[in-house]
């Protein structure tokens, strides 16, 4: 990695939601930091707290339910956690913007792309509603989508679900945000669409030097555009390393079941390995490691809560096994277990 | 650091899992939570244990007429007061809620029986038959409820059962479009599929899997049903076509009620609170059982 | 878009057909003819009577002759009212039912919408429990019951209304409100439950996370998603204004429609019920045809692809 700037720190994130069983703590103190231009992915199984990570920070957690009782987020100086309503709108779409998962239900059927596209304009540059067509044409075009003029008046239903996508990531990048968080971009489209969205995001990236944090639980999807991995478990990152190292020398049990499990052509005959039993439930987060139970290397020491280790220059993991002190037995059974 | 292997036994498996709580039991618990709910069972009950019991306790029958104290206050012989025949309202008001809840109860079953196997029918069995039925449906839908009860009973003659025999004749529509959509829905789930390969019948497929699994609809919609049923034989009587004197349903109660508003409130205050509440009962009811069998709000 | 134009004006003339025979049936299926649950009637004037109604015809003629007037605009004359035909008696009843219909109607648009979204926007809050008991009570309370109970509180007791009659604007206030009432908190709660519903949509989400200021979200994106349902229950609100007209002019002594119906079941005028039956089933389904053709024409969805009706 070359020199570059932090664009995005985050400390010590907590989130919380009040449900009618009780008080579920779906971000258990998360920290990261994001620089200019970079693209990074986060990994995890469904209600690990990926979304809700990217939600806190763009400040749409909806707020009877949802609380961020804790953390901080710096963008720029200032941290998003403790904006006003009015501050943090000012950013949304703006410096900071996000996509999701499926552009169907995301995109209002009711309104023409034309609508839904020259909001960001108006909303937060002021230009009027012919200068904002003129970009939001612009806008599809460089999003790849032919023909802009007409698709301008179309209603969502009348594009494919990939073109519903660009339009998705046409919206989000308008005012040119510093930084994109797009939650589970490509599950919901066709394998060979979601190349495409994938290509379309690189370049973009390359292009518009925006950073990008990609949402997923597809490793795929994370080998082919991030630069960087943080895998999440049970509310908190357990891992966090560039692409690279995270596929080979991954130094989190969870990491290494994650990658295990991905069915391999050449192991044909072989049965799936699948990592056995469920995340933890948040409505009582356990002491100790959440990944305990569910850990083929547990140890006396994991009834207490692992912090962070430093593996290597950008690579931590949180996991007893890389305590500096633990007997070299622990650091090799990772090790070992890749290579099989 | 302690860097010795756990035994198995040893991770404290138990304290990671949550307890599974069945969907019932989370509905039902869903459900005690709503206070709205539970005032409307509860009042219901009271109504129910009225109508039963009510009448027995009374010293007078519905039509036990003592002309000498017609139109009297409530008082300790009469705790509802006196109507202009001198019959104890009290004891009226607890055979009206008598004649309320059957009607309830009647529209239930019909909508139960002829309704659910109808919607559940069409929405297996889909293309002809369905586009068939729900066409005679739509058909029978776009004719007003009201005024087609009204013609029935211009033609049976007023009467209790021809009450009920008029409802029954219209009102299982709206189940039979939502239990059909609920089948629709549910026919492609894979369980279906799985049952059918394995050789179950449709009438097993129906009764046994899709029809126990659209319980939710089919019970929101009839516990919001009898409130209409009520409503229905109220307004019959109010204008002169349900049961007739002297039978007393509380929308006979409520007309006889109107002609003395001015002098004697209290004969139509009876009826109409009656009424009302009981109308409010179910629908907070079926409004929280709405709310707690809805699998989205599931946590 | 055209085909579903088309299909939904065959299924309302198959509607249509199947009332006037089903009604026709129904009115002469009573056992023994109308007359005989009146007291006798000497013999020449029955024959009188056979004659004038053509009742000794067989019965597909009396049916082919019926559609034959009614096609022609003609309903006959009434039963009981021997120099009045029922054409005259809608024409009369009609315009006072209207105005105080629309009335009714206005009511409960005005105000059931805006509390019903009032609801959803401060939902769980005491808005929304306020809306939701005013709402649940208002469709608890039959129309009859809140009509004397407003007749006693403002014309008996505070007497700043009247309590009965027709004439001027003071007049419709009462039975408007005693009408209204199940209406507007029908609407009301359909459209927080709308409301709610939508606002919880994923596009709701991408326009928060565009930056986009609240009353923005709300008018633009999620009113128009919002009032769908609502537009589809305005079919059926009209019939319930309908129906509740009968026991509300009734009660308030209004010479409207409805109760010249209540009258005519009281006094068995047969081809009256007969007519007036059809009369409002035909603007019912009138009505709801219309506000299908404008659901279709509101949703693009619908609009583009012609399919039918969900």
């Amino acid at each position: 990695m070359c020199l570059s700037t932090i664009l995005l720190s985050v400390k010590n994130l907590h989130v919380r939601f009040r449900t009618y069983a009780g008080v579920v703590h779906a971000l258990r103190g998360v920290d990261f930091e994001l620089s200019v231009g970079e693209i990074i992915g986060i990994v995890g199984e469904s209600g690990c707290g990926k979304s809700v990570t990217a939600s806190a920070i763009m400040g749409i957690i909806p707020s009877p339910p949802g609380e961020v009782f804790a953390g901080q987020a710096w963008f720029e100086g200032r941290d998003l956690l403790k904006l006003s309503e009015a501050e943090s709108r000012s950013l949304r779409g703006n410096a900071l913007s996000m996509i999701f998962q499926d552009p169907m239900t995301s995109l209002n059927p009711v309104l023409t792309i034309g609508t839904q596209l020259t909001e960001p304009f108006t909303e937060h540059q002021s230009l009027s509603n012919t200068e904002a067509r003129q970009r939001a044409a612009e806008l599809l075009r460089l999003v790849g989508i032919s023909d802009s003029e007409t698709r301008l008046n179309q209603y969502p239903h009348q594009l494919s679900g990939g073109m519903r996508q660009r339009v998705m990531i046409a919206m989000s990048l308008a005012c040119n945000p510093k930084l994109l968080f797009a939650d589970e971009p490509t599950t919901a489209l066709d394998v060979t669409v979601q190349a495409q969205i994938l290509d379309l995001l690189k370049r973009l990236n390359l292009e518009l030097n925006t950073a990008m944090v990609l949402i997923t639980h597809d490793l795929g999807v994370v080998a082919s555009i991030c630069q960087r991995v943080l895998v999440m478990y049970a509310g908190q990152i357990v891992e966090s390393a560039p692409v690279q190292a995270l596929f080979s020398e991954p130094r989190h049990p969870y990491s290494l079941g994650l990658l295990q499990s991905v069915p391999n052509p050449d192991y044909k005959g072989k049965k799936l390995l699948a990592i056995e039993g469920h995340p933890p439930d948040l409505l009582l987060p356990p002491d100790g490691c959440a990944f305990l139970p569910r850990c083929r290397y547990s140890m006396q020491a994991c009834l207490e809560t692992p912090p962070m280790f430093s593996v290597s220059t950008g690579h931590k993991a949180r996991c007893w096994l890389n305590h500096p002190d633990a007997p070299s037995a622990c650091h090799e059974v990772l090790k070992v277990a890749v290579a099989t | 650091m302690d860097f010795t292997r756990l035994k198995p036994s040893e991770t404290k498996q138990h304290l990671y899992l949550r307890p599974h709580v069945g969907f019932r039991q989370d509905a039902w618990l869903r459900l005690k939570k709503n206070r709205a709910a539970m005032a409307g069972l509860t009042i219901i009950l009271i109504i129910s244990l009225l109508a039963l019991f009510g009448p027995m306790f009374s010293p007078y029958s519905y039509s036990d007429q003592t002309l000498a104290k017609a139109n009297q206050p409530p008082s300790a012989s009469n705790w509802f007061g006196t109507d202009n025949l001198g019959r104890d309202l009290a004891t009226r008001v607890c055979y009206g809620a008598r004649i309320s809840l059957s009607i309830g109860i009647v529209a239930s079953l019909i909508n139960l029986g002829i309704g659910v196997l109808y919607g559940g029918i069409a929405g297996y069995f889909g293309g002809r038959i369905d586009s068939v039925m729900m066409r005679i449906v739509d058909v029978l839908y776009g004719i007003p409820l009201l005024l087609y009860v009204i013609l029935l009973m211009v033609v049976l003659k007023p009467g209790l059962l021809n009450v009920f025999i008029a409802l029954g004749l219209v009102y299982w529509l709206r189940m039979a479009r939502i239990v059909r959509a609920q089948v629709l829905g549910l026919k492609e789930l894979e369980y279906v599929l799985a049952a059918r390969v394995l050789g179950a019948t449709p009438w097993r497929l129906i009764f046994g899997h899709l029809l126990p699994n659209s319980l939710g609809p089919i019970i929101v919609t009839l516990t919001l049903s009898i409130p209409e049923a009520i409503f229905i034989e109220a307004f019959l009587s109010f204008i002169g076509l349900g049961v007739s004197a002297p039978m007393a349903s509380w929308g006979v109660l409520a007309s006889e009620g109107v002609v003395t508003l001015r002098s004697y409130p209290f004969q139509l205050l009876w009826p109409a609170v009656a009424i009302s509440l009981t109308m409010l009962g179910f629908n907070f009811l079926g409004d929280g059982l709405r709310d707690a069998l809805d699998p989205r709000m599931r946590r | 878009m055209i085909k579903s134009v088309i299909s939904r004006i065959f299924s309302m003339t198959l509607v249509l057909w199947v009332i006037v025979t089903v009604t026709f049936l129904l009115m002469h299926a009573i056992p023994g003819g109308p007359f005989t649950a009146e007291k006798a009637l000497p013999e020449a004037v029955l024959k009188n009577i056979e004659a004038r109604y053509r009742l000794n015809d067989p019965l597909p003629k009396q049916y082919a002759d019926y559609w034959a007037n009614l096609l022609k605009g003609d309903l006959g004359p009434s039963f009981k009212y021997e120099s009045r035909t029922v054409n005259e008696i809608i024409a009369e009843g009609f315009p006072v039912s209207a105005e105080l219909g629309l009335v009714a109607v206005s009511i409960s648009v005005l105000i059931g919408i805006p509390a019903g979204m009032a609801g959803a926007l401060y939902h769980n809050r005491w808005p929304d429990h306020l809306v939701m008991l005013f709402a649940t009570f208002g469709i608890s309370v039959p129309s009859f019951i809140l009509a004397t109970v407003l007749i006693y509180i403002f014309a008996l007791w505070l007497r700043i209304l009247p309590a009965a009659m027709w004439g001027s604007p003071e007049y419709v206030i009462l039975p408007a409100l005693a009408l209204a009432g199940m209406p507007t908190a029908f609407i009301a709660r359909l459209t927080r439950s709308s409301m709610l519903e939508v606002l919880s949509q994923d596009y709701i989400r991408t326009a928060k996370a565009k930056g986009l200021a609240p009353i923005k979200i709300l008018w633009r994106h999620a009113l128009k998603n919002a009032l769908l349902p609502v537009v589809t229950y305005l079919g059926p609100m009209i019939a319930a204004i309908f129906t509740g007209s009968f026991v509300i002019e009734s009660i308030f002594a209004i010479p409207g429609l409805g109760r010249h119906f209540v009258t005519s079941i009281y006094n068995r005028d047969y081809t009256v019920i007969l007519g007036i039956t059809i009369f409002y089933s035909t603007i019912l389904v009138i009505m709801n045809f219309l506000v299908d053709l404008a659901y279709l024409w509101i949703d693009p969805r619908i609009k583009m692809d012609g399919e039918g009706r969900n």
